[in-house]
């Protein structure tokens, strides 16, 4: 709850739209493949050394997780389609024997399709997500703040603690 | 803006090295808790891990005190091990294989007892079915012994019947011959056609006239001999064949009596039932023991394979699965490449060298081989077992051979429904045999020769007092042993000389009375077989003079088919031609 209030507050806030963005897709990595691949770790990485938002990367793989159980076969498929396409065959063998090759795990068909399916939407991921954040904040936000429901909340324990954690 | 944040590769290295720090100390418990479960639901009973190291360079595990419980006997493990350590192949981990180049594990016995009963997870095991030798048990076991009359009435005679064929035979056979030999030429026709033959073949012929009517004469009276001969030729080849029928006969009725006395000694005692299935009864379930000894392979270690493999199966089909680009062939999910195992049999310890131990033979492309072997042991001289088997989608195939040489058998319990209890004091014992499995069934047959045999035994009942003191008596006892059925399950027959032996000595064990009714019933099988014999033998006499005399009616028959005008004609051409050339060159 307390990384959804942070997200919320995240993209409510003045943080750079593109840190949000980035720790969407990420997160989106981490949460449609297997949870225990070198990817995940390198991603780790990226996420904490690069100043990619931690809430937002967190709520994405929580988020991207539970859609991964509706993805999961078309996800399946794709891994199968591109470790057997016939053109990449001298490619998936070289990297197989190789030591980075077996750390990856790439030759598991959810670990592949999962990769290739993120890769995939990612940009789109990324710039959907920038564009709508920064729609958000200037019209969206705006509007709703101007609700009188929204005035009403204002004086809510969830607003309170929104404002509290704010500070 | 900064896009590097230091603070966060501090936390990053702080997170990996808690991973690390948590993985290290909590990875002997995770792999002890794995086996424990994985196990468990493999074999489908209790499996107990004691501890569980693990080391980085080599990468392994060293694993303590493994005990698996004995689904059909939870009191026991099916197998113990002291100490079992294994060195992996670190990257196959990551492509979920388990590839372990090397196995040891020292310490593992058989059937030991366990501290408190282990837990079941399958389905109860069924309990097993009763043999048939089991289902007919020991009938009336106190009952009398029966009259010779009761005891002929009652079961029917080979020597009767054996006797009633033999007169069937020659009576049929006699009527026949009987009538052929009547239809033969006698002395007076055969003389008759040579008086014929002679007058044509020794007369003067001026008149080719005269010539061709003696010619014409004497081919139809070699017809009429030809005929004649036929029915002689036809009248000895059923001599011949009646006379082997006969002697056959005659061999089975002489046989008789003693096959039928030897089915009293049984029947006199009991039944004959009891008596064919002791060899299995008393010593079945000691060889049980051992054929689980030397089938372990078999017996534990394939199903073990097979089952561990339709968890991983089953575990990929909901997460994916993994496809293989190696450059050579492919590797198993699970494979050992050198096993060493010490096995301790008896109190001995037995050394075992495994080669490829996995259940995707056809991925790997070699069959999983392994020996046993051990020589010079305190309880034996000579244990060795060669043995190699594949499992592929259509099943196992396997073969095993074994050579047990002098094992020094000790106070083994012999126990059949406490009808026969006691036990084998002691017994040398040699065995050899193998095993073939294709597809899943067995096919095997091996000896067991018991020498020095000790037994001491107590029978409940006549009939199980009876056995019990012929048992005592024996000092040697060869057994085969048939192994059947499949896989799962294997069953196991066993024969032996003791059937035999118990029919003649249990005749000589049962008193006075036994040996009377066996003498009476000897008396009246020789009479019921004295008759027939008697008939048969007249009868063969018979036969070999009419044969004599057909014979020699064929040789007459045969010269009279030489006889020839022409040669008597050429005769008298020869000697005018003799005249001529005289008068012409003197």
């Amino acid at each position: 709850m307390n990384f959804l209030v942070k997200f919320l507050k995240v993209i409510s806030s003045e943080t750079n739209p593109w840190q949000i963005a980035f720790a969407l897709v990420l997160g989106m990595f981490v949460g449609f493949s297997p949870l225990l691949r070198l990817h995940n770790l390198l991603i780790l990485f990226v996420v904490l050394f690069f100043r990619v938002n931690i809430a937002t990367f967190l709520v994405s793989i929580g988020f991207f997780s539970i859609l991964a159980f509706a993805l999961d076969p078309l996800m399946l498929n794709i891994g199968e389609s591109v470790l057997q396409a016939g053109s990449l065959q001298g490619v998936w063998t070289a990297f197989y024997n190789s030591s980075l090759g077996q750390l990856s795990q790439f030759n598991h068909t959810l670990t592949m399709g999962s990769f290739v399916f993120s890769l995939l939407v990612s940009p789109v991921l990324l710039f959907l997500s920038k564009y709508l954040i920064v729609k958000y904040r200037s019209t969206v936000m705006e509007r709703i703040n101007k609700l009188h429901i929204v005035k009403l909340l204002r004086a809510s324990t969830f607003f309170q603690k929104l404002a509290g954690l704010e500070g | 803006m900064k896009i590097i944040r230091w603070g966060g590769l501090v936390a990053f290295l702080l997170i990996v090295t808690l991973l690390f720090i948590v993985t290290h100390f909590f990875m002997d418990a995770w792999i002890k808790a794995g086996i424990e479960t994985f196990a468990s639901k493999a074999v489908g009973a209790e499996v107990n891990v004691g501890r569980v190291a693990h080391s980085y360079s080599p990468f392994g595990v060293q694993i303590n005190g493994l005990q698996v419980t004995d689904a059909e006997q939870p009191s026991h493990n099916k197998v113990q091990l002291e100490n079992l350590e294994a060195k992996l192949a670190l990257s196959p981990l990551f492509m979920g294989k388990v590839i372990i180049d090397d196995l040891s594990a020292e310490g593992i016995q058989f059937g030991t007892l366990r501290g408190k009963p282990g837990k079941l997870y399958g389905d109860e095991p069924e309990p097993a079915e009763p043999s048939a030798a089991e289902k007919s048990g020991m009938p009336d076991l106190d009952v009398e012994l029966p009259s010779v009359d009761s005891l002929m009435n009652k079961y029917p005679l080979k020597t009767q019947q054996a006797g009633e064929a033999l007169k069937q035979s020659y009576s049929k056979h006699d009527a026949n011959l009987n009538e052929q030999f009547k239809a033969l030429p006698d002395e007076k026709a055969l003389e008759q056609y040579q008086t014929q033959i002679e007058a044509l073949t020794e007369g003067k012929y001026s008149d080719p006239q005269d010539l061709l009517a003696a010619q014409k004469k004497l081919k139809k009276l070699k017809d009429e001999l030809k005929a004649e001969k036929k029915k002689i030729d036809d009248f000895k080849q059923s001599v011949s064949a009646a006379t082997q029928e006969l002697q056959d006969g005659v061999k089975q009725l002489e046989a008789a009596p003693e096959q039928d006395l030897d089915k009293f000694k049984g029947l006199i005692g009991g039944d004959l039932a009891s008596i064919s299935g002791v060899t299995e009864l008393i010593f079945g379930e000691q060889a049980k023991v051992w054929a689980e000894r030397l089938f372990a392979a078999y017996d534990f270690l394939i199903p073990f394979l097979q089952s561990s493999d339709e968890q991983v199966e089953e575990k990929q089909r909901q997460k994916g699965y993994w496809i293989e680009f190696a450059e050579t062939r492919a590797l198993p999910k699970f494979l050992v490449r050198n096993a060493s195992l010490s096995l301790l049999l008896e109190g001995e310890s037995i050394e075992s060298r495994w080669k490829d131990i996995t259940s995707e033979h056809d991925i790997l492309g070699r069959a999983t081989e392994f020996t046993v072997s051990s020589s010079e042991a305190k309880r034996w001289q000579q244990l060795a077992i060669n043995g190699d088997f594949w499992i592929g989608e259509e099943g196992v195939d396997a073969k095993q051979s074994w050579v047990l040489k002098a094992l020094n058998l000790e106070q083994l319990p012999l126990e059949f429904d406490q009808v026969i209890s006691g036990q084998l004091e002691k017994a040398l014992m040699d065995s050899e045999g193998s095993l073939a499995i294709e597809k899943g069934l067995l096919d095997g047959k091996g000896l067991i020769d018991l020498s020095q045999l000790v037994v001491d035994a107590k029978g409940e009942g006549k009939m199980g007092k009876s056995i019990a003191d012929v048992l005592m008596q024996i000092d040697t006892l060869a057994m085969s042993a048939i192994i059947g059925g499949e896989l799962a399950s294997p069953s196991l027959g066993l024969s032996s000389d003791l059937d035999s032996k118990l029919g003649d000595l249990l005749s000589s064990s049962l008193g006075e009375e036994g040996q009377k009714h066996m003498a009476e019933l000897q008396g009246r099988l020789n009479n019921i077989a004295a008759e027939p014999l008697g008939g048969s033998s007249d009868k063969l006499t018979d036969w070999q003079q009419w044969q004599d005399l057909a014979d020699g009616k064929s040789d007459n028959v045969e010269k009279l088919l030489k006889a020839d005008i022409d040669s008597a004609i050429n005769k008298e051409k020869d000697k005018l031609e003799e005249q001529l050339r005289k008068r012409l060159f003197n």
